[in-house]
């Protein structure tokens, strides 16, 4: 019969395992998951504001390389929202 | 100009490729090798039936006539599908769970599978895309004409292009009575189509920029494709409000016109697509809208003012000589215009018999023996009879401009959006807000747009404007003002009505299903209610057939040989015949099968009350997973901190143990030769000097750990006095003159400061960190004769810096400089033979007490340099040793 060690005995706290350490290439946490879907969320709000008249309106003015500011930016926006939401979407996992 | 029958040959011969292409595809599909037809390339590619005739040809036309607002055409679209994780992939859910067959179905199956809501939305649907189908018509005809010119009179292009796509919807999309089966041979043929209708569009873009440095024709429109552009780039002065009521209506249309819903929600096969649709999607709206700003351009620079901007897609490469670039947009055009007529009127046949025509035939006979072919008769007669009616409208409204009818129709579709889209959210709506939502936001648009399109109303449609709006808005905009009043109309009353009225038992059990449709509550939840075996079989043998009928009723599912069915097989079966005739017409045919008790409202309200108390408790598990998650990352960081904090100790007793052995060590040897016996004199005295400077050694480290301990904890004593911090380091430089002459180093004191620099500190203190900075340079010179002390200033901080000329500080080392019995290991060249290692700790410790700092400014090959610094006395408030 063996008795139950005294808490004195248990091992220094350096010698614990890490608590809670995900194995090694495991898939991403619910923690890490929440916040892609935030950088979502956040994408798709940034993107609205973006494109919305006042945006524009700020570059409603002046040409470069002789195409309108404001066609520039547009189709900036739209190429940047298009990668990120990419990137994105390959990250999430739905399931 | 090309010839008629080259024109007229390349047409039936793509569309004889079409024919052949989905055939092929529906024989492959049999033969179960069809598998690529599920790829979320194909889904990808089947949404661009959004990008029409009018896309193909009218948006050059549109950039040029109204400036970027064309993109919000695409914008809109592009928004919903980058958050398709909102809207869509919901709507996909809902769709399998209630085996919806069209956006009627999905509209009336939330609403308590309302047959009213279901013949408003056909209704609508049917007044909306007719027009768009008749432009379609029209966009064929008038690109013959354009590559023909008079040729063309005497051919009805309309006519031959309508019975086609006809016979080709007729052919390959009626073969199968569930209409949420997909349609393999019809896919194929618009995936082809879509690919068919860019590369068209980005050969003409690219022969467009070619023709850019050429410069302009001196007939043009324009001379210089630079304010060309800048016409493409021109934003409405407005305020902005057409670039929101155009993004908004295509946002809309994308979930809501009949076609987009089909193809988006009914054809999908897999929620992960969406994820790929989500960029790609996109991504195909972008090349398309990228290719209208090169053609506009060149079109305008060298095509003449009285050629209409919409053909520019096809005069341009005509009128430049290329003939077979122009057949190729021609074929393009006819790709866009094709592939939407061929969704467009196959989803209103299905609409109009599921939602008007089998309710009709169902109410007015109880026996409807071959259910079957009645229902493929009626979707053939339905595509004949639309294909008439937009062959009609085509016909009488040759002159009307592409863009108007597009729009009008995109507004017309939006009707929906206030009873989709709350409806997937808000719990409370009900059958009576969405009814009258519809109706009302339908008068409104009739009123306001649609019937002003065929020139009728205009005069209505301005007064109404003119009562409504204040002077100062007018004139306005009649998109802006039909689409805002019927969809701000539409929604105020589908509000009110849902708050004015107490859903039926089955719309909350619908609206359950379909807002909390994430939580997995869509198929859950089931009526208690029974059915006769018998009269519930011969109700599905008549409309499924029998081998579908046999091999339901002999599952399982069905309760064996019992002569009543339960409730949730009764579900089942209604579900199965939502996919033939929809979901409203299958509630009521299930209905009069349905024997036994009513489902009561009490029932039904237990019912929905477990399901929601389930709902949150798995929200409110998931929150706690989340907060637990935290919690054990920020547990996880603290135990890595305290592990740190552990090695630190253990390193720190290591060294004391170190440190104080060695002396101990060399006194006790000695003490043990002189207590051996006699010694010579001079020996024992040797031995005596050196068990004393041992002895002071290890004073001198007990004194230095019993220092940095006070410090640490805050206790040692400091006699803080305003101090000239120039004497200090004067009394400090002079105090290390013997030690610094026995290296034959020399110690340089350069003061770059005017008044004399006050300091508040404990003078002794900064002696003592001086000192021991001196005494480490002077230690590690390399051989050099001299050390730097500097005193200097700068924005209020004293700096007082000792350089050596040393061979420099390891960068492994550098991070652990200051920590205790850092130089005990010492780097190399820069050991410590003689300190403990506590120097640099201390001074670091003291500046700190004191309010200032001690950092290694500078170290490399050519020396290394500490810099201690202080706030001066006169300093202003805002002084920071930071900044520095």
């Amino acid at each position: 019969m063996s008795a139950t060690p005294p808490l004195s005995q248990a091992p220094p706290v350096k010698a614990m395992p890490p608590m809670g350490e995900p194995p090694a290439r495991s898939a991403p946490s619910a923690l890490t998951m929440r916040r892609w879907r935030d950088a979502r969320r956040a994408v798709a709000i940034g993107s609205i504001v973006l494109l919305s008249p006042l945006a524009l309106s700020i570059f409603d003015r002046g040409t470069v390389l002789g195409v309108p500011s404001v066609v520039l930016f547009v189709f900036a926006v739209w190429l940047a929202g298009i990668a990120i939401t990419r990137l994105l979407a390959k990250t999430i996992d739905e399931r | 100009m090309l010839g008629l029958p080259l024109v007229l040959g390349v047409a039936v011969g793509y569309i004889a490729l079409l024919f052949l292409v989905a055939h092929a595809t529906d024989r492959m599909a049999a033969a179960g090798r069809a598998g690529w037809l599920s790829s979320p390339a194909i889904y990808t590619l089947s949404l661009s039936i959004y990008c029409t005739s009018w896309t193909f040809y009218g948006a050059v036309g549109s950039a040029v006539r109204s400036g970027i607002e064309f993109a919000t055409i695409y914008l809109g679209p592009t928004l919903v599908f980058m958050a398709y994780w909102l809207i869509l992939k919901r709507m996909v859910r809902i769709s399998k769970e209630q085996r919806v067959t069209s956006i009627a179905d999905f509209v009336s199956a939330r609403y308590g599978k309302s047959a009213t809501v279901s013949l408003l939305v056909t209704f609508i649907a049917i007044a909306g895309t007719t027009p768009y189908v008749a432009l379609q018509l029209l966009a064929v005809s008038q690109s013959v004409e354009a590559l023909v010119g008079a040729r063309a009179a005497g051919t009805d292009v309309a006519f031959w292009t309508a019975a086609t796509m006809a016979f080709f919807v007729i052919a390959f999309g009626t073969r199968r009575i569930a209409a949420n089966e997909s349609q393999p041979g019809i896919v194929a043929a618009i995936a082809l189509e879509a690919v068919v209708k860019l590369v068209a569009l980005v050969a003409v873009a690219i022969f467009a920029l070619m023709l850019l440095p050429k410069g302009a024709l001196p007939n043009a429109a324009m001379q210089d494709w630079r304010p060309a552009l800048e016409r493409v780039g021109t934003l409405a002065d407005d305020g902005g409000t057409r670039w929101l009521v155009m993004l908004s209506l295509s946002a809309a249309a994308i979930i809501c016109l009949p076609r987009q819903f089909q193809v988006a929600v009914v054809e999908n096969r897999s929620e992960d697509h969406l994820r790929t649709a989500s960029w790609l999607f996109p991504l195909y709206l972008f090349v398309t809208a990228l290719c209208v700003l090169p053609i506009a351009a060149a079109g305008l620079t060298r095509l003449g003012p009285d050629v209409a901007a919409d053909t520019y897609v096809l005069t341009l490469p005509l009128l430049e000589g290329s003939s077979a670039l122009a057949m190729l947009a021609f074929v393009g055009g006819l790709s866009a215009a094709t592939s939407m007529v061929i969704v467009a009127i196959l989803v209103l046949a299905v609409m109009v018999s599921s939602h008007l025509v089998l309710p009709l035939l169902s109410r007015r006979t109880s026996n409807l023996v071959g259910l079957t072919p009645a229902v493929l008769f009626i979707r053939r007669m339905v595509i004949v009879v639309v294909m008439i009616f937009a062959y009609i409208y085509a016909t009488f409204s040759a002159e009307a401009s592409l863009a108007s009818i597009g729009l009008i129709s995109f507004a017309g579709a939006a009707q929906f959006a206030p009873a989709l889209i709350l409806g997937l959210f808000w719990r409370g709506g009900t059958r009576l807000g969405a009814v009258l939502g519809l109706s009302s936001g339908a008068i409104v648009w009739l009123a306001t747009l649609f019937m002003p399109s065929f020139g009728v109303g205009t005069e209505f449609a301005a007064a109404l404007a003119a009562l409504l709006l204040p002077a100062p808005m007018h004139p306005v905009d009649p998109l802006v003002f039909g689409a805002v009043l019927s969809l701000g109309l539409n929604t105020t009353l589908y509000i009110v009505g849902s708050l004015a009225h107490r859903a039926g038992a089955l719309d909350s059990v619908q609206a359950t299903a379909f807002v909390d449709a994430m939580q997995g509550a869509g198929s859950a939840l089931t009526l208690n209610r029974s059915a006769d075996r018998r009269q519930l079989y011969r109700l599905t043998r008549r409309v499924l057939g029998p081998d579908r009928a046999y091999e339901m009723f002999s599952s399982g599912a069905a309760g064996g040989d019992r002569p009543a069915v339960e409730g949730v097989f009764v579900g089942e079966v209604e579900r199965e015949l939502a996919n033939a005739v929809g979901t409203a017409s299958a509630h009521l045919l299930v209905t009069r099968a349905v024997r036994g008790e009513p489902l009561s409202i009490d029932a039904a309200m237990i019912l929905l009350d477990e399901t929601q108390e389930a709902i949150e408790a798995a929200k409110a598990l998931g929150v706690r997973s989340v907060e637990l998650e935290r919690t054990a990352a920020d547990l996880r960081a603290a135990n890595r901190e305290l592990t740190l904090l552990l090695d630190e100790k253990d390193g720190f007793l290591s060294r004391v143990s170190h440190e104080m052995r060695t002396p101990l060590t060399a006194m006790r040897s000695f003490a043990e030769l002189l207590s051996d016996g006699p010694l010579p004199d001079d020996e024992a005295a040797r031995f005596i000097a050196i068990i004393r400077t041992e002895a002071e050694r290890l004073t001198r480290l007990l004194d230095d750990i019993l220092d940095l301990s006070r410090l640490e904890a805050g206790v040692a004593p400091l006699h803080v006095e305003t101090v000239d911090a120039s004497a200090i380091a004067r009394d400090s430089a002079d105090a290390m003159a013997a030690l610094a002459s026995k290296s034959s180093v020399s110690i340089s004191l350069n003061q770059n400061i005017g008044a004399p620099p006050l300091i508040t500190a404990d003078a002794d203190r900064i002696k003592q960190v001086l000192t021991n900075l001196l005494s480490n340079a002077i230690k590690f010179n390399g051989g050099h004769e001299e050390v730097l002390l500097t005193v200097s200033s700068s924005g209020g901080i004293l700096a007082l810096s000792v350089s050596d000329r040393g061979p420099g500080i390891a960068p492994d080392m550098q991070p652990k400089l200051f920590t205790k019995f850092a130089t005990a290991g010492g780097a190399p060249g820069r050991g410590n033979p003689k300190g403990a290692g506590l120097g640099l700790a201390i001074s670091r410790e003291i500046m700190e007490r004191l309010g200032g700092t001690l950092t290694l400014d500078r170290t490399g090959p050519n020396g290394s340099t500490f810099t201690a610094r202080m706030p001066l006395e006169s300093a202003a408030p805002g002084a920071s040793i930071a900044a520095q």
